[in-house]
């Protein structure tokens, strides 16, 4: 092989990686913002923060609501039909997976995104800031 | 000789494992006693350190545990597959088939430890995130390398030739690597994605990292042993076949 193909050829890998980092970018996530929720209707994935102060969980009828903001910055409530998971008052972070009926976003599964610290008890944030 | 095997029994076997064994060892290509005692003590020291010394996330509970498997795994696959473009380009550089040998053995190994890694990754996620599978970025680009890696040895087994498949590969496994910073690394970070990122950010407590350290001492340490088997024994098939010829 001549070095100049071997240059050329890797050029045009690296060229591919950069193109495809770009535009696959939404081939690779399968998280969708509330925008594009609403456009599509159909079921998908929004991933956000909860606002913790606005939580409400129905337990005779099993319905978790509380206000999702996404990386836009637009909230939308929405509505969990179903067990609430163990760890959900910790997390900072979900996924919900469902479909945008109205202004409500209507989710049957609901993913936890883990903590950001690995801490073995709640109160300990003070001893991790100073690693 | 699978025919002389057959016909003289088990100990003729033995014989010929022994033997084999032999050859290995005067190659200097399997592990000391000591480094193998000393490695099996530090894999002891690590399992207790897993199970008894180190403290759980209040949130993650024991399944914080699962970290001292899957981090290390992933070091080691990415540390395989840049050993497996090193020798590619050592291959192309100097011609010696051996270099293709090593490069081949990383690649495998490598891997070996990414399916590894993405297994006790999904087993995790089922308790983290409520889901073995989402699909997610930090999913779907370890399972777009698993295939990467997977592709290389349909490559190899599809050359005929030594030399030939020797040039194939090794440019082959060059170029694969290329991906290996973007895949590991730079895509998972720049998207949104469920997976933590508290090795990096050092956001583990103090107790869990010294186990976390020593765990990847040993998961590398294994990961040389198996690399010096698997290379001895390649290099003495390579022997094999070079005096056949």
């Amino acid at each position: 092989m001549k070095k100049g193909n071997l240059i050329l050829a890797l050029g045009i890998i690296i060229a591919f990686i950069a193109l495809g980092a770009g535009a696959f970018r939404k081939t690779l996530t399968p998280y969708v913002t509330l925008r594009e929720a609403r456009e599509s209707g159909a079921r998908v994935q929004v991933s956000g923060k909860i606002d913790k102060q606005r939580v409400r969980y129905d337990v005779m009828k099993g319905v978790l609501s509380f206000p999702l903001r996404d990386h836009e910055g637009s909230v939308a409530t929405v509505l969990y039909r179903g067990v609430k998971p163990g760890n959900f008052d910790q997390a900072e972070q979900i996924v919900v997976i469902g479909r945008m009926k109205g202004d409500t976003f209507e989710a049957d599964e609901m993913l936890l995104k883990c903590p950001s610290k690995y801490q073995s008890a709640p109160g300990k944030e003070g001893s991790l800031s100073q690693e | 000789m699978d025919s002389q095997y057959k016909k003289e029994g088990k100990t003729v076997l033995w014989e010929s494992f022994a033997e084999e064994e032999q050859t290995l060892k005067s190659r200097g290509e399997i592990y000391p006693l000591w480094l193998q005692g000393g490695l099996f003590l530090l894999m002891i020291g690590v399992l207790l350190g897993v199970f008894f010394y180190s403290p759980v996330d209040f949130r993650l509970k024991e399944s914080t545990r699962i970290m001292y498997f899957h981090v290390p795994m992933s070091v080691n696959a990415f540390v395989a597959f840049l050993l497996s473009a090193l020798y590619g380009a050592g291959y192309l550089w100097k011609r010696k088939l051996d270099q293709d040998v090593r490069s081949s053995v990383s690649a495998e190994i490598g891997l070996l430890f990414a399916v590894l890694a993405t297994a006790t990754g999904a087993v995790w996620s089922r308790y983290a995130w409520g889901k073995y599978w989402n699909w997610d970025p930090k999913q779907v680009t370890i399972l777009l390398l698993i295939l990467i890696y997977a592709a290389y040895f349909v490559l190899r087994m599809s050359v005929e030739g030594e030399e030939r498949r020797a040039v194939l590969s090794s440019a082959y496994a060059l170029f694969a690597f290329v991906t290996v910073p973007f895949l590991m690394l730079i895509i998972p970070q720049a998207m949104d994605t469920l997976h933590p990122a508290v090795v990096r950010e050092r956001q583990i407590e103090p107790q869990m990292m010294q186990v976390l350290l020593l765990s990847f001492l040993s998961f590398l340490g294994l990961m040389v042993w198996i690399y010096r088997l698997r290379v001895a024994v390649e290099l003495q098939k390579l022997e094999q076949k070079e005096s056949l010829l």
